[in-house]
């Protein structure tokens, strides 16, 4: 059992791109951390940094205290399930199962009683004797998911292991593998680009952008309080509207103002950005979710309505430019409607509209 | 109704015109083959006998007794053995990894080397006659099976190492990750998944290399004059074909001892043969 230090990492590629900046955070042992991020942020090199098939420019990586850089793969007690899952296409499931445990000299009869052991808790004993390709999508996961289990490694790695899942599969293996970091309680660094896996499965959530880290936190940090704009419209679904304006003070209160929207704050918000009062500069980020079609912040031209049964997905045209809604309920507007705009000014996140940061508020 | 039976009609006989071609394009193909099997068990007066005999009217195993027991024949094809086998083994070593190396590894000029490897083919061999010669002389390795088997490895080479490169070219990098994590050093992933993978493409690699030195007949003649190392090509011409009189019973039947080996090889690895050679072009 390990923690997982990245210290200063840096990752140049031979073509001069950079795919890592100085790169540090500390995976707490038994943590199960997400590297959220849009392709090409950097995510998938870092964790084959971890995994050792890459080497970092500069920096190192510690499991606990030992420093793994120089280490090949094999001998960092690690495990990797892969995007594609890279079975070995040539052996049986049993064989595939079995080959860490090849490596590690483990005799034949222990190594057959492990994998027939571990294929019953995944349910692939009946499929012991078949080859990759005769297996189903899930059945696949599992046998990659089993092939990492068998070694029992000090460190999971995971490069995206439900994206080749259909959506009702994915859910199911979301469940199983939450499981399975409570059961087994090893450290667990997960790489994805969905926000959703991240949210649902992960103690922390390390969100990266164009090779740096962004911001780490629970999910609900890094839903409640994003520190940048880039982790504020990566995480969250429909994404938030952003509408920039300036702050005011009117009668000793802040008053966020745009076009045809006006956002009056709470009084524990508005002592903090008295000093932050400017004409223009200001980007507000609203999540659809805290919008509502009450009068009270502006009022905008309802452009489409996607009905999902429980709520409403409204777009509407503002003159603060376009804005989603999520409305709760059933048929709460419709396309052409002018509707009146809330916006609940607790959960308005304030950025600086130039270098994107949240403000201190 | 009737249209539709016509349609049905026509493609039967279509058919059987394709079937009657198939077959009578492999009896033409065949037919030397039945020729030279008949003329290897005739006894000698029947090779010219008017009308000619197909099935011999009297079969003999007289021919093979005289080539294996009083001719240097079993020698030739010993050499033929090596050399053929020698050859598929090192061409199969050198290109494999010589495939994996322009695949899997940067370094400067290695897509000019590939290249490279397949310039030897825009050379008829004749031109490479004289200084393979000339480099095998001053190796001291004329008249030696190991400079024959060199020889044969410059030709069989690049048509290997092509042939694999689009093996390995479509095999997915993450399983030799995934095998150096689950604990193999670089070597072992190499043998535990590239290798195993690429079996259909050694296969056709290795047939290749093994019909191409065992039929050749131009360097076995000229670099090779001692009967001691003779290989089987110019060995049974020189021996039975002396001035202007052939043996041709006795070449017969050299000619279908030479052709069993490789038959039996065909035999056994056709339907990796066939995959090895689709194989590469289309992916996966």
């Amino acid at each position: 059992m390990v923690s997982v230090r990245y210290q200063h990492l840096h990752k140049a590629f031979g073509d001069g791109s950079v795919a890592l900046q100085d790169f540090s955070l500390e995976v707490a042992d038994g943590e199960f951390l997400t590297f959220l991020g849009p392709s090409g942020c950097g995510k998938t090199t870092t964790l084959r940094m971890t995994a050792g098939l890459e080497t970092p420019t500069s920096g190192e990586i510690f499991f606990g205290e030992r420093p793994v850089v120089d280490l090949p793969p094999g001998r960092r007690n690690i495990a990797m399930v892969f995007q594609s899952y890279a079975l070995y296409p040539h052996m049986t499931v049993q064989q595939n199962l079995e080959y860490p445990l090849r490596k590690q000299g483990v005799a034949r009869d222990e190594r057959a009683r492990r994998a027939t052991a571990l294929a019953a808790t995944l349910q692939l004993d009946a499929l012991l004797h078949r080859r990759p390709k005769h297996l189903s999508g899930g059945q696949q996961q599992r046998v990659a998911l089993g092939r990492a289990l068998i070694r029992e490694p000090e460190v999971f790695l995971l490069d995206e292991p439900l994206s080749n899942l259909d959506a009702e599969l994915r859910t199911q293996m979301r469940a199983e593998l939450i499981q399975l970091h409570r059961r087994i309680g090893r450290t667990m660094i997960y790489v994805t680009h969905d926000q959703v896996e991240a949210m649902t499965m992960s103690t922390r959530i390390a969100v990266m952008s164009k090779g740096e880290l962004q911001q780490v936190g629970t999910p609900l940090e890094i839903y409640r309080e994003p520190r940048n704009r880039f982790v504020a419209a990566f995480v969250g679904s429909p994404a938030m509207n952003f509408v920039e304006g300036g702050i005011e003070l009117r009668d000793g209160r802040a008053v966020f103002r745009a076009a045809g929207l006006e956002v009056a704050l709470p009084d524990a918000r508005s002592a903090r950005l008295a000093g932050l009062a400017r004409a223009s500069g200001v980007l507000a980020g609203i999540r659809p979710e805290h919008l509502s079609l009450e009068p009270g912040s502006g009022e905008g031209r309802v452009l489409v309505v996607e009905a999902m049964g429980h709520e409403d997905i409204v777009t509407a045209e503002t003159p603060a430019g376009r804005i989603v809604v999520r409305s709760a309920g059933t048929a709460t507007a419709a396309a052409g409607d002018l509707v009146p705009l809330r916006v609940d000014p607790e959960k308005l996140h304030l950025f600086d509209a130039a270098s994107g940061e949240r403000l201190a508020c | 109704m009737s249209g539709r039976r016509a349609l049905r009609l026509r493609r039967r006989l279509l058919r059987v015109a394709a079937d009657l071609t198939t077959w009578a394009l492999v009896l033409a193909v065949a037919f030397p083959l039945f020729w030279m099997l008949g003329t290897s068990l005739k006894p000698s007066a029947e090779t010219f006998a008017l009308p000619p005999t197909l099935i011999p009217a009297h079969v003999t195993f007289e021919h093979f007794r005289t080539l294996l027991f009083e001719t240097p024949f079993p020698t030739y094809f010993l050499n033929s053995v090596i050399v053929a086998t020698g050859t598929t083994l090192l061409v199969i070593v050198v290109s494999l990894l010589g495939a994996y190396s322009v695949v899997r590894f940067r370094y400067r000029g290695r897509r000019l080397a590939a290249q490279m490897v397949l310039f030897t083919y825009l050379l008829p061999a004749v031109v490479l006659l004289l200084p393979l010669y000339l480099i095998l002389a001053s190796l001291g390795l004329v008249n030696s099976l190991l400079g024959l088997i060199l020889a044969y490895t410059t030709f069989a080479m690049p048509f290997s190492l092509w042939l694999l490169r689009s093996f390995i070219l479509a095999m997915p990098i993450d399983l030799e990750e995934a095998a150096m994590v689950d604990g193999a050093s670089r070597v072992e992933a190499f043998l535990d998944v590239v290798v195993p993978q690429a079996l259909p493409g050694i296969i056709s690699a290795a047939l290749f290399s093994f019909i191409l030195s065992w039929n050749e007949y131009l360097y076995a003649l000229v670099f090779n004059r001692q009967d001691h190392t003779k290989t089987l090509p110019p060995g049974v011409i020189t021996m039975l074909q002396q001035n202007t009189n052939t043996e041709w019973s006795l070449l017969m039947a050299a000619s279908v001892m030479m052709a069993v080996p490789v038959i039996v090889a065909f035999v056994f690895l056709q339907r990796h043969l066939t995959s090895g050679f689709g194989a590469g072009a289309v992916k996966g």
